[in-house]
This record gives C-alpha cells, sequence and structure tokens, in this order.
C-alpha cells in the first residue's frame, strides 16, 4: 500500500520538487515547503503513534534477488562466488532487495533489531577491567626496545648512510628539511606498521570493499602494488545506517540532482554561492534535529574549528572533555579562549571543575568570564562511550554555561528515531545550545551543520567565516543528505522512471533507525578488553602491545573471510592502550558479525588477547552466536 | 613578550615557556607523551628494569657486587636523566599542539606542570632509594660514595620544583636577545 506521504507516481515527470531554475521562482518554493510540510506531518504522525517495531522492508512477491551491478563486478570476473557477493541464507521467493548484498547485507530477521534508546537506571558506560601486570611491563619494554633501537638506527643511520637521511640534516648550509625529533615516532614506529595505513581501495565502502593488494620490501617505506584485488568484509568504515550504496534511491536522486543543479553552485555562501538547495537542507536538517534552524558546511573538520572561534574569544572560557576530537581543539586554539578540561565523562569532576573556574574567574584579574561553554562529543569513536547527557543539562541549569554537543558519531546512528544522542535519551533538543554534526558518517554524504536557535544561526551565518571564504556545499551532496534523512525521517525518495517499476513502497535498503546494529553483542562475556557502551556502533577492543596491532591487522586480512578493521596506536590512542576498532553497520548481517567475532576469537588465541574474565566464566564462540539476541536484549 | 636577557653573563638562569599562546596550546590536549607516568605499572616498570639490568650486568665475568651496584646506579641515572630531563618537547603529532612543549622536559611537562604529585615522589623516589642500597652493597667505600652521592645529587637538582621551567646556561649569548631554538 503506497504511503500516504509518496509522490505521484513517476510517470509524470513533470511534477518533481527538483524543478529547473529556469521556471518561475514562485512556484519552485511552494513546492518545496509543500513537500516539506508534508515531511514534517509524516514526522509528526510518526511520533504520534511510537510504534515499537517500524515499518521494515516489505515482502514483495518478486523472485529476484540483487546480488551485483555495482561496477565492481565489471572489473573481476570469477566463476565463484564468494560469501561476501552472495548471503549465505538464499533468499525465499517472497524476499525482494533492492540493494546489492556486497554493499549492504541481505537480512529480514525482525528478530535482530534493538531499538537504541537510554534505559534510565542502568549503567551508562562500562568500565573496562584493568589490564594484568604482565601485559602492562610488556608494553612498556615494547616501546622501550622500538626507542631505543630507533635512536640506534638513526644515529649510525646518519653517518653511514647519510644519503638516506639527507632530508633530516643539515648539509650545503641548509636547514634539515624535517626535523628528525618531531618526526621520530612516525620514521621509527609508524613505519613498521605501514601496512595498516593508507590502505588503497576502490569501489563502494559498504559491507564489503575492495582492496588493492600490496606488499612492501623496505619494512613499511614504500609500498609496491601486486596488481590484485581482494573484497574484503568492512568493518573500519563509517557507516552506520548503511548509506554508502551505489545503488538505490539516494544515488538516483543525487544522479538527478547533477543534472539539474549541476556540481556546483561556484562561490562561498554569502557571495552568490547559496541556493534554494541550500536553504531546503538547512530546513531539513532543522526539522531532523528538532531545532529553529541549521547551518551547513561543507567540510566537517571546518564546522568546528570555523565556528567555535565565532562565538568564542579571548576572556571566555572553554571547558572540553579529555578525549574531544582535533577539530574541536583545534577550533578552540584558534578562538584564543582559554580552555580546561575534565576527565572523560565524569559529571562529578565537572561539577568541581566548574565550581573552581566560576569562582576563581579569569586568570590572574579575577574578572568574571565573558561566557563558559562546554563542548562534548555524544558519541566518542576511540572508547564508542556516550556523553551522560541529562546529568550534563542538569548542571547546565544549575551553573548556566552554554553547552556544544559534537554529533559526529552519534546523528543517525543512536536513538528510537534516529535523530542523536538527545533522542537516545528522550529529552528535549531545545535544552542544548549548540548541536553541531556531520553528514559523514550516517548520511554517506560529507560536510557538517551546526544547529539550533534562529537567532543564533542568523549571527553565525555572518561571523563565521565560512560563510565568506568556504566553498558552498555542492548540489550532489546535499542532494544525498536530503534523500538519507527523508527515509530516515519516514519518506520514501521519490522513485524515479529508472527505477524498477513498484510503486514508491519499495524502500531502499536502509528501512530507518531501529536497525541500529544489535548484532553488537556486547563483549563482556567473551573478551573483556572492549570499551564502551553496548548501545555504540563503535567498539574497540584493547591490544595494548604495539607488537600486536600489526598482527591482527595481518591475520584479519588473510582469514577465510578477508576483513579489514582500523588499528589505533600511540599517539592517537594512550601509550599502554593501543586498540583495534570496529565499527559496526546497518548493512552488515548477523552471519557478518558471527564471522568477525570468530576471527577475532581464533586470532585472539594466537596473539593472547582475551583478558579480564576467567576462562571458566568466559562462553564459548558458539555459545556468543547462538545467544546474540539474548545477550543483546539483556 | 620575552623580555631581553643580559648579554654577556657567565652564569644565567632563564624562565621558559610561559608565552601566552604556548599556555593555551599547551592546555588545549592532553600530554599523552606525559601521561603515561600516571598509568598501571608505570612505577614498577623501574624496578622491573633495574632488576633486570643488575642481571644482565652482574653476567660480566669478573665484576664485583660493589662495582655492580654503582654501575647499576649510575647508568639509572644517567638514563632517566637523559629521558626525564634532557629531551625536549614531543617527538609527534607536531600540528595538533603546535610546538607549545618544544622547549619543555618530560620532567616538566608531566602532569602539566603540577608540582610535588604523587609521579614526581615516585620519580624523585626511586634514584634516592637506589642510591641507599648501593651505599649498603659498597661497604660506604668513599671513592664509590663520593662518585654515587655526586651522581645523586647532580641527578636530583632538575627534579626540584624550583627549577621548574628554569634553565642555567653558561655563557650562552643570544642574538639581540632573542632565542633561536635549540631543539633540532
Amino acid at each position: 500500500m503506497p504511503s500516504p506521504m509518496a509522490l505521484p507516481s513517476p510517470t509524470r515527470r513533470n511534477y518533481s520538487i527538483f524543478k529547473k531554475r529556469s521556471t518561475s521562482s514562485l512556484s519552485s518554493p511552494q513546492t518545496a515547503a509543500s513537500y516539506l510540510s508534508a515531511l514534517s506531518e509524516a514526522d509528526a504522525r510518526r511520533f504520534r503513534t511510537q510504534q515499537a517495531v517500524p515499518t521494515e522492508t516489505p515482502a514483495i512477491s518478486l523472485s529476484s534477488s540483487v546480488t551485483s551491478g555495482s561496477e565492481d563486478s565489471v572489473l573481476h570476473e570469477k566463476d565463484a562466488w564468494s560469501s561476501l557477493e552472495v548471503p549465505l541464507q538464499p533468499p525465499t521467493s517472497e524476499q525482494v532487495f533492492t540493494t546489492v548484498h556486497s554493499e549492504f547485507g541481505h537480512c529480514t530477521n525482525q528478530a535482530y533489531r534493538k531499538t537504541s534508546q537510554y534505559v534510565p537506571g542502568t549503567a551508562l558506560n562500562h568500565v573496562a577491567l584493568e589490564p594484568s601486570y604482565y601485559i602492562v611491563f610488556t608494553t612498556y619494554i615494547s616501546y622501550l626496545i622500538l626507542i631505543v633501537l630507533g635512536h640506534v638506527r638513526d644515529f649510525f643511520g646518519k653517518r653511514f648512510y647519510p644519503s638516506s637521511y639527507q632530508h633530516l640534516m643539515e648539509h650545503d648550509g641548509y636547514a634539515p628539511l624535517n626535523s628528525d625529533f618531531d618526526s621520530f615516532y612516525t620514521r621509527r614506529l609508524k613505519q613498521r606498521m605501514n601496512e595498516c595505513f593508507g590502505q588503497p581501495v576502490t569501489g563502494v565502502a559498504g559491507r564489503t570493499i575492495m582492496l588493492l593488494d600490496r606488499y612492501s620490501t623496505d619494512y613499511g617505506l614504500t609500498q609496491t602494488f601486486t596488481g590484485t584485488r581482494t573484497r574484503a568484509l568492512n568493518i573500519s568504515s563509517y557507516n552506520y545506517l548503511g548509506f554508502a550504496a551505489a545503488k538505490g534511491g539516494c544515488a538516483d536522486a543525487v544522479e538527478e540532482s547533477i543534472t539539474r543543479y549541476g556540481v556546483t553552485t561556484g562561490g562561498s555562501r554569502l557571495s552568490g554561492g547559496s541556493s534554494d538547495l541550500h536553504t531546503q537542507t538547512e530546513a531539513l536538517v532543522a526539522r531532523f534535529l528538532g531545532t529553529e534552524d541549521a547551518l551547513l558546511s561543507s567540510m566537517g573538520f571546518a564546522t568546528n574549528s570555523a565556528y567555535i572561534p565565532a562565538l568564542v574569544g579571548k576572556g571566555c572560557l572553554v571547558i572540553s572533555d579529555e578525549l574531544n576530537h582535533a577539530s574541536i581543539r583545534f577550533g578552540v586554539r584558534l578562538s584564543g579562549a582559554n580552555v580546561r578540561m575534565f576527565p572523560h565523562n565524569d559529571m562529578n569532576a565537572l561539577e568541581a571543575l566548574l565550581r573552581e573556574v566560576i569562582s576563581q574567574g579569569q586568570p590572574k584579574t579575577h574578572r568574571p568570564w565573558k561566557k563558559i561553554l562546554i563542548i562534548v562529543e555524544g558519541l566518542y569513536s576511540m572508547e564508542g562511550t556516550i556523553v551522560d547527557l541529562p546529568r550534563l543539562v542538569e548542571l547546565k541549569q544549575k551553573y548556566k554555561f552554554y553547552l556544544w554537543v559534537d554529533e559526529a558519531h552519534s546523528i543517525g546512528a543512536l536513538g528510537p528515531n534516529g535523530r542523536g544522542v538527545v533522542d537516545y535519551f528522550g529529552m528535549d533538543p531545545a535544552q542544548i545550545d549548540i548541536l553541531m554534526g556531520t553528514f559523514t558518517k550516517s548520511f554517506g554524504a560529507a560536510g557538517g551543520y551546526v544547529a539550533g536557535s534562529k537567532a543564533l544561526m542568523d549571527r553565525l551565518r555572518v561571523r563565521g567565516y565560512l560563510g565568506a571564504y568556504s566553498e558552498s556545499m555542492s548540489p550532489p551532496v546535499m542532494m544525498q543528505i536530503v534523500s538519507s534523512m527523508a527515509s530516515i525521517m519516514g519518506v520514501a525518495p521519490p522513485v524515479l522512471a529508472s527505477s524498477s517499476p513498484s510503486t514508491a513502497d519499495v524502500y531502499t535498503g536502509p528501512a530507518p533507525h531501529a536497525l541500529v546494529p544489535s548484532w553488537l553483542t556486547l563483549d563482556q562475556n567473551w573478551v573483556s578488553s572492549a570499551y564502551g557502551t553496548p548501545d555504540s556502533p563503535v567498539a574497540p577492543l584493547v591490544m595494548f602491545n604495539p607488537g600486536k596491532m600489526n598482527m591482527f591487522h595481518g591475520l584479519m586480512k588473510q582469514y577465510k573471510t578477508p576483513i579489514v578493521t582500523v588499528v589505533v596506536a600511540y599517539p592517537a590512542t594512550s601509550l599502554v592502550t593501543s586498540r583495534v576498532r570496529f565499527c559496526v553497520s546497518a548493512s552488515h548481517t548477523k552471519d557478518d558479525i558471527d564471522t568477525i567475532l570468530r576471527a577475532t576469537d581464533e586470532i585472539g588465541d594466537v596473539l593472547d588477547l582475551k583478558h579480564g574474565l576467567r576462562k571458566a566464566e568466559r562462553w564459548t564462540i558458539d555459545e556468543v552466536c547462538e545467544r546474540a539476541v539474548e545477550l543483546v536484549s539483556a | 613578550l620575552k623580555p631581553r636577557g643580559r648579554s654577556g653573563s657567565i652564569v644565567k638562569v632563564e624562565q621558559i615557556g610561559d608565552r601566552l599562546e604556548e599556555v593555551l596550546d599547551r592546555s588545549a590536549y592532553v600530554n599523552i607523551n606525559a601521561d603515561w607516568v600516571n598509568a598501571k605499572g608505570a612505577w614498577l616498570i623501574h624496578v622491573v628494569l633495574i632488576c633486570v639490568g643488575k642481571l644482565i650486568i652482574d653476567t660480566i665475568p669478573g665484576m664485583t657486587q660493589q662495582v655492580s651496584w654503582t654501575l647499576v646506579n649510575l647508568i639509572y641515572l644517567a638514563l632517566t636523566y637523559l629521558m626525564f630531563h634532557w629531551v625536549t618537547g614531543i617527538p609527534f603529532e607536531n600540528d595538533l599542539h603546535g610546538g607549545a612543549y618544544d622547549d619543555l622536559t618530560l620532567w616538566e611537562q608531566i602532569d602539566d606542570g603540577a608540582q610535588y604529585t604523587p609521579a614526581k615522589k615516585w620519580l624523585l623516589g626511586v634514584p634516592i632509594a637506589l642510591f641507599l642500597a648501593s651505599t649498603h652493597y659498597t661497604n660506604y667505600n668513599p671513592w664509590l660514595f663520593a662518585v654515587n652521592i655526586s651522581a645523586l645529587v647532580f641527578v636530583l637538582i632538575p627534579k626540584l620544583p624550583q627549577l621548574h621551567r628554569r634553565r642555567v646556561r653558561f655563557i650562552h649569548d643570544y642574538a639581540s636577545g632573542v632565542a633561536t631554538p635549540v631543539t633540532p
């Protein structure tokens, strides 16, 4: 049954929200406004009815299951399909999937869904168990050996092989090009692990990804392509809702928008580069989040580094969490405001700090601060922890500071309606002064936004220097944002004539938000060096020793189903807690997660990664796979 | 504004690293180069490494207990001096902190420059304990005692809070009072 929200059937191509610019400008806003009002009606209806299980991928009697169709299949012809391209369970004759299995997995088991919502009274973030002493000692000794070896190699290398160290030494009266001290870690530690970093890939970074194989003969300095490609299970991309797909309603809409709007609007927002699509997208983002207005920017990092200086300056105080992202710190440094940090997610320490800074005032003069801005993230991707927002807003009402929440990872991925961390806790978005986020992670687009009250956004439009100096967001990217956001909000994107003949109830693969990965069984029962909260789509697994990073990555790639993972070592994390980070996506099926867990189990036995729980308390991997649903709902 | 140093002095004590931009840059980041001293096992690793070092030195043929303990003491002091009080700066991620730590040794970076913290107390106590052990095992031989105690005093001086971010310079001239960066 076609949704009442669906736009008229695509046979009448004249009626579309993507009106050409040459037509009169009066009709276009009306169409856009009516589209937006219909959208808000559907949204309100959804909030009112608030079904426990939102609409699922419908069963239509077509016996096809699209398993190929992306351009990758042209690049490599194979006789046998690997398990990554074909689902393990063949589809029934009543299921139709409009996605490619290698981009977005085919799975319709409703038992594997879980609503992402905070249950009051439960512990928000798990406290990680401490590693045992022998692990810590071996880690320190590993780093000591690496550092000593590095210095020895530098010392002798500069004397015996000066040609390879030319960029680090003075010669001919020229200063060294690079400081050898500053680049010590990059040259002596990171270079040893270089096969883990900078992996060239091609194709869609969806459920699977195509790696270009390479090897190194000079210990990581250079890499050579072997010429082959490997399709690997992708647990490393930020693809929380699975919108990274080349086939589907969003991709079609994007292609259409290129035809209608071109690839650029040719200018910065304040000097001629602003189009009606910008206004519509901002209005849609504001509607999605529940704020009055929103402001787009074309680059996620730049959103933080440009709009924080527009809000705070000298004489203001910024209190930021210890583990905030580099873009936030960059913006704060750029602004010239004073900074204090509080221990990660520790609201009691934050309260103590607030009492100290408010009572002491500015340093040396002790005058009151012009404003105090607290910057936190919704979901911390390195830890997998979620900010304690209810307590933070309580503190806000008590101490009257301004609050900036950076929802780069949590928007779309948390909350029963996908509206981010505010939705996850069931709070009112008006309680937070600025909601910032990016479109890179859950929407498959690029760029960022800032959202808040209309007066604030109007002022930031002018005061933030992105408006004057940065390029405006390009139309196809905005179209991807609009179509992905609209499909999360429950409106099917307008299905254009090129797609299948069935009408608008053929949804693109990701049915909305409750498909936040329920298969993220919390590893506490099995391998307990996992950090974070069970509701987070990011699960870091701590490995402590630097040598295990390389081995883990390599062994995962050589597993019978190749799996590509992200390893993060010092100095991106603290010294002893090097980790591997699993970013689970809605495009993964339970079989994929089982594969990953089995691989981690096998490799964990080889590399001695299982610590914390005694052997007797642990579950076996088969138990974990079978009792997954029970684990998640517990 | 850095005050112009007096030129031509033989000995000069100079305060470094208190420009406003540097202070702001330092407060924006958790200094993971210096953070590990408070992590689990960072204190006991000293004991472990001293024991391992002693075992290795004892394997050298013709080694007596006296010389062995003196050597352990001296090598430990030399290596910790090199690590905590000689090398300045952070060897990675320069675009994040913009060189705000380039003049600070690891000792000065620990705990963001706070004094009398537990980590600093431990790092002060280990050389002293090692010195006491070495004097005991050298049977208070005056020559070895003199060597050990002068090494200890030499290492303890930069750990004093009075010398925090202060450098003693001998006949060091700067061109018109502006320091050129000394880190390579």
